[in-house]
């Protein structure tokens, strides 16, 4: 199956770092177009008060703070030497907003890390990499 | 295209207000005879209601004491005298309600009638969906946002008289039912004269600073949930308006249409934490409230010179006075609907005014 379109999933963690070289290292080989996607919206109690006694907008944050992700991702993915990047940001529920993002770019292959920032959250609820094994509609390749 | 220049609307809290302010007096201002009549009508009510709490709670002292002295006939009476002060409580609910939804309805006909009028005058309506930032939804604004607007005020403002009213009467109760109470300090005995007034207003004070504590961030997160509310219909608006459905374009609202809804979501949550913490305050007030009142008369229906008639009186008039108290705590979540709702109507008139200046000095320019 030649490899057209590799879409890799991050959150910013090292976790997801070795996900972006592995998934980068294989677009360069392959020559295949990249997608880097985060899926935004982590805003904690805290932080949504300060928001709300500072009239900062949450928007703004939240876009900001993708943005700052993707950026970081996309100058890693560089350093590796692929030059065909797309940046995208999804919303929502991590697994669903991943699964939604890999079906409309069309990807032949999503890399993801094994795990993610939220770690208490996985133990509960089932890790979103399990997820994304399960349902995703291509093949995914899960970096330790 | 119309000739008109981007208006981009940047502005302050006292600059809203008095926008609003002035477009929503146009009730009272247009319709002054019938505005006042009903503004007559409510004030009589919350005054004759509070005739009747008094009666009532006159009732509680005289029912009890009967019962406290096994005395049958006097139980009988009291329970026949019920009937008619219970039918008259009814009866002013509900001429409230009637009285109230009149002069909302009214009023929100007059305010909406207004900016519809300003809406639809020359087009506006279509310019200013292409042109206005800051004004976003204006169907929304006129519908919805122009009801909460002027609703909200007259349920606050008569909810506000009736609490200061209702405080000072059952003040009068509490100083003459609960007295003085002697207190043993430091091996010399000190009167306390009005105790319970004193305890009331204590005992508020603290379920008000708690209040205050637990739930000082609410009305701001309910204020960035109603504009977080209203910019994802300004986001789905947008999104239903777009013309091409597969363009890249179209790929960057639906992005934006989720960033939206993840705004909401968001804070929806800090909203429900926020009344999470407000309801651990209100709740034990609820069920604290008449403990206390209890708790401050027993010394003195234990040492016999209050009657359990009494008692229960002081009692329901603490209560009462501590729910007058509560005023600005039970209406955080409506002042804050309120403001928002006010914002987005005053923001809505200001792109008009805008326009509307621009089509003088357009006019002016041409001739």
């Amino acid at each position: 199956m030649p490899l057209r379109r590799i879409i890799i999933a991050t959150d910013g963690s090292a976790t997801a770092n070795r996900a972006i070289d592995a998934g980068a290292s294989l677009a360069k080989a392959t020559g295949a177009e990249l997608i880097l996607l985060t899926i935004g919206g982590s805003v904690t109690g805290a932080e949504l008060r300060t928001l709300a006694d500072t009239a900062g907008d949450l928007s703004e944050t939240m876009q900001a703070a993708a943005d700052k992700i993707l950026k970081q991702a996309q100058r890693r993915v560089q350093r590796i030497g692929v030059r065909s990047i797309t940046l995208k940001t999804g919303w929502g529920d991590a697994g669903d907003a991943i699964i939604d993002a890999t079906q409309r770019s069309k990807a032949d292959l999503l890399v993801v890390g094994r795990r993610g920032q939220s770690r208490l959250s996985a133990l509960f609820i089932g890790s979103v990499s399990q997820k994304l094994a399960s349902f995703a509609p291509c093949a995914v390749m899960v970096v330790p | 295209m119309p000739p008109f220049q981007q208006i981009s609307l940047i502005l302050d809290e006292r600059q809203l207000l008095t926008r609003f302010w002035q477009a929503a007096s146009v009730f009272w201002r247009v319709q002054t005879g019938r505005a006042a009549t009903l503004a007559i009508f409510l004030v009589a009510v919350v005054l004759v209601q509070l005739v009747v709490q008094v009666a009532l709670n006159m009732w509680n002292r005289r029912f009890f004491d009967a019962l406290e002295r096994k005395d049958a006939a006097t139980v009988w009476l009291q329970a026949q005298l019920f009937v008619p002060l219970a039918a008259g409580s009814i009866v002013l609910a509900a001429a409230s309600v009637w009285g109230r939804m009149t002069a909302q309805r009214s009023w929100r006909e007059a305010l909406t009638r207004h900016v519809i009028e300003k809406w639809m005058e020359k087009d506006r309506f279509h310019q200013l969906n292409h042109l206005a930032k800051g004004s976003e939804n204006p169907e929304y604004r006129i519908s919805v946002d122009v009801r909460i607007a002027t609703d909200a005020p007259i349920d606050l403002s008569l909810a506000f008289f009736s609490s200061i009213l209702t405080a000072l009467t059952f003040f009068g109760v509490l100083w003459t039912i609960g007295g003085s109470i002697d207190v043993a300090v430091f091996g010399r005995s000190v009167t306390f004269p009005g105790y319970l007034v004193f305890g009331v207003i204590i005992y508020s004070g603290m379920v008000t600073s708690l209040m205050i504590v637990f739930g000082h961030h609410l009305s701001s997160v309910i204020e960035r949930n109603n504009q977080a509310e209203a910019e994802f219909r300004a986001a789905a608006d947008t999104f239903r308006q777009e013309p091409a459905p597969q363009n890249e374009h179209q790929v960057d609202r639906r992005e934006t249409l989720q960033l939206k809804l993840q705004a909401v979501l968001l804070w929806w949550r800090e909203f429900s934490w926020q009344l999470v913490r407000t309801t651990l305050v209100s709740h034990g007030n609820f069920l604290l409230a008449p403990v206390v009142a209890w708790m401050l008369c027993a010394p003195k229906y234990l040492s016999g010179s209050m009657s359990l008639g009494e008692l229960t009186q002081a009692a329901a008039a603490f209560v009462v006075v501590q729910g007058a108290f509560n005023w600005f705590v039970d209406n955080y979540q409506r002042l804050a609907d309120w403001r928002s709702s006010a914002h987005r109507v005053a923001t809505l008139l200001l792109a008009l005014d805008e326009l509307e200046a621009k089509e003088r000095g357009e006019k002016s320019a041409t001739s």
